[in-house]
């Protein structure tokens, strides 16, 4: 009993013995190349921070990763321009991820979240609100304004992406803003013109239904639109954005009531159809309705980057006309929205920024990159890139006037809390409110004055009224 | 004479009885090729989707295209940046998905046994946390699961080791509570015979209790299948190199809301991910339709 016991403490010390050695030999080597590839990295730092003062275009080797969302021909775009970076910049590889919006933010919420974001990201207007309030996540890129070249850039497109600190959060790769497509053909078939004031649209509500018959309208507005075309009626009145710069509602809610009158006048005047008939037909997208394809639905409001899409759902993509210019909205002008529709960024926690900003620079403003690039994110606003794509008649006509149409009427500030989640989004209230009104207004249920005070506490819930 | 009239009167009978079974096996068949029609169609209409252009697919109901085009096909053979395509990405599906089921039917196995066979202490409480999980929704996991793997350094793993090894430990339960209300109508005197015989836990396991359970595992080894080939979310969250996208992903690639895309070639692309599916699904049809009934007949 006892030489068994004895046994036993003896095989016991002995494994822990064995144990303890492994443990100290395993932490000595793993720490011994930990420390020194510190070391030298630091002094490679200390470096290139000395070499970029000098020479913005000395770089060291490294490894970045880079990922955007889109489609096919963007990918394609993108994985050229990235071969070539390399090419021109041999030691610095670029690691890309890609895919398509549909969640994709959900992907990237949760990197935000855990801190292993992709050094260089596409990234979305809104994005500096919700992962970047304190500021840290994207770096002020104006720290690398030696290498990533801000004067290709005008004042007022720098002056949107700003963080909580007055930081430069991302670069816009373009700008896209509300306008009207109509449909000519079928404007001719009722015997009009397109309209070019809100006057002639509200006259052809009427004609439209004599001549053509119900099921043809000269707009049509989803509910999505309905709170940005309401809003651009208001803002015509008062000359201020909805909500202004400093996050603040600018409107009370007598003149939210006088917006949501004129909304539901636009369907008294058979201008647009109520959602019942639109959402009868079950289209997920404008682009994807039979009665669009079709012209009976003559005109829409909508991004002019969605312009491909609209036209390419025609059968006569020449029918598909664009213009901006309702002018008599208001004592302010037509005042449209404009709002950056992708940005790139790069992470605050990179190592290499001044690479990052080497190759941005590259895919943005460099001759051949941003030749490569092309307009696959929509028109650019760095004005070499612009240049180098017109030159290469890269830019579709059509595309530009819709672009220069909006950029023409003076647009007014957008700010990103109009889209915010509990407003925007399948099941938040700019679908519940414009719905429950085109159905209530006619049934009873639902009031203009209850909708304007749902609408009123909704904005004021996000933004503090001025 | 008599007998004369009683034959005639017996085929008589015999006829109008047979004229009766067909006239009620048409109506039967004719009820079901109509219900059938109409469960098919949605498929047959992807099918001829495939070779239609954007306008004529939203603009008509008819399955069989008027003007056919190859686009669709050709479009989904391209390879992207030279690092994936569909063939590749049906082959990274299957990299992840065959282990998954292996493991989850293993592990879910043994846990249902242990939990269906043995009394120890906190069984009870360890089986109703078990239930909870049932009606915890994915969605809630997937941060703090995102959170956990990064930990690990599992993020972007090669290996897809934040999709395989949760398997490894029982995480679908539903499996779990099907294969215990299974092993109810397995007669315990069976094992005791084979305890009798020399089998210890693990023996009786294999030999006995498994072959009993084949039915519901074959089904749950199905659905594990149609789940994780399904799945979107966790590849998106946890795939992060374009030569490793399993086929939903690459499904979505083109799939741009804002420029627009050619519909017959997602179509196309998800046609010819779906078929090993489809193809799995009518080879062990029978096993899966009985594993279901079985586990839920006789509860």
């Amino acid at each position: 009993m006892k030489r068994k016991l004895a046994a036993t403490l003896l095989a016991a010390t002995m494994v822990v013995a064995m144990f303890a050695g492994c443990g100290t030999t395993a932490s000595k080597e793993t720490a011994t190349p930990d420390a020194s590839t510190d070391a030298t990295s630091v002094t490679e730092t200390a470096t290139t921070e000395e070499a970029s003062s000098q020479d913005p275009n000395a770089y060291e080797e490294c490894t970045l990763t880079f990922d955007w969302w889109g489609g096919d021909s963007r990918h394609e775009a993108t994985i050229a321009a990235i071969e070539a970076f390399e090419k021109k910049y041999p030691g610095i590889k670029i690691e890309y991820n890609y895919g398509a919006w549909s969640d994709w933010e959900t992907a990237k919420a949760s990197e935000y979240l855990s801190g292993t974001n992709a050094d260089i990201q596409q990234t979305n207007f809104d994005w500096i609100r919700k992962y970047d309030g304190d500021a840290n996540t994207y770096l002020d890129l104006r720290t690398v304004s030696d290498t990533l070249d801000l004067s290709q850039y005008s004042d007022t497109v720098l002056a949107l992406p700003v963080d909580s600190k007055g930081g430069l959060a991302g670069i816009p790769v373009s700008l896209t803003g509300r306008t009207f497509f109509w449909n000519k053909a079928t404007y001719e078939k009722a015997g009009l013109s397109v309209p070019t004031t809100l006057k002639e649209l509200m006259e052809a509500g009427p004609i439209f239904k004599e001549k053509l018959g119900d099921e043809y309208y000269p707009l049509v507005l989803t509910e999505y639109d309905r709170a940005i075309f309401m809003a651009f009626y208001l803002q015509a009145q008062t000359g201020e954005p909805i909500i202004d710069q400093n996050n603040n509602f600018t409107m009370t809610e007598e003149q939210l009531k006088l917006g949501l009158e004129f909304i539901t006048s636009l369907e008294e005047n058979h201008v647009i159809p109520t959602i019942e008939y639109y959402d009868g037909e079950g289209a997920e997208a404008i682009d994807k309705s039979v009665r669009w394809i079709e012209g009976k639905y003559a005109g829409c409001h909508n991004w002019d980057s969605a312009h491909k899409s609209l036209v390419s759902a025609l059968p006569n993509g020449d029918d598909l006309v664009v213009g901006n210019a309702l002018m008599d909205t208001g004592a302010h002008g037509s005042g449209t929205y404009v709002k950056v529709s992708q940005m790139f960024s790069i992470s605050a926690k990179c190592e290499h920024p001044h690479e990052a900003a080497l190759f941005l620079n590259y895919i943005l403003n460099d001759e051949e990159g941003a030749g490569i690039m092309s307009t696959e994110r929509g028109i650019p606003e760095s004005k070499a890139a612009f240049a180098v794509c017109e030159a290469a008649g890269k830019i579709d006509p059509m595309v530009a006037a819709a672009h220069k149409s909006v950029m023409d009427s003076n647009p007014m500030y957008w700010n990103p809390l109009f889209d915010d989640s509990s407003l925007k989004g399948d099941t938040a209230l700019y679908n519940n409110l414009f719905e429950g009104l085109s159905y209530g207004v006619r049934d009873g249920s639902y009031s203009i004055e209850d909708a304007a005070a749902d609408l009123y506490a909704a904005y004021t819930a996000i933004a503090p009224a001025k | 004479m008599s007998e004369n009239a009683k034959t005639k009167t017996l085929k008589a009978a015999q006829i109008s009885l047979r004229r009766k079974r067909i006239a009620s096996l048409t109506i039967r068949y004719l009820v079901l090729v109509a219900v059938g029609i109409f469960m098919v169609y949605p498929l047959v209409w992807m099918v001829g989707a495939t070779f239609k252009n954007n306008s004529e697919i939203f603009s008509s109901m008819n399955p069989i295209p008027v003007h056919p085009t190859f686009e669709g096909y050709k479009g989904a053979m391209v390879t992207y940046g030279g690092a994936i395509n569909i063939w590749k990405a049906m082959l990274n599906t299957y990299t992840y998905l065959i282990p998954e089921v292996i493991f989850t039917v293993v592990s879910s196995v043994l846990t249902a046994y242990g939990f269906g066979r043995f009394k120890f202490k906190g069984r009870d409480i360890m089986f109703s946390l078990l239930m909870a999980m049932l009606f915890l929704p994915q969605v809630v996991l997937n941060v703090p699961q995102f959170l956990l793997y990064n930990k690990l350094g599992w993020i972007g793993s090669p290996l897809y080791l934040p999709l395989i090894v949760p398997t490894l430990f029982a995480s679908e339960t539903y499996f779990v509570f099907m294969l215990i209300q299974f092993l109810r109508n397995i007669p315990k005197e069976l094992e005791e015979a084979a305890k009798i015989d020399g089998c210890n836990a693990m023996q009786t396991l294999i030999k006995i209790v498994v072959p009993m359970l084949m039915p519901a595992i074959a089904s749950c080894a199905l659905f594990k299948f149609m789940w994780a080939s399904n799945d979107f979310m966790g590849p998106l969250l946890y795939v992060k190199s374009p030569a490793k996208y399993p086929a939903t992903i690459f499904v979505r690639l083109s799939m741009d809301a804002e420029s627009g895309f050619e519909w017959n070639k997602v179509l196309a692309i998800s046609l010819i991910s779906i078929l090993p599916n489809i193809a799995v699904f009518f080879a062990a049809q029978n096993q899966f339709v009985e594993g279901i009934s079985a586990g839920g007949v006789k509860g």
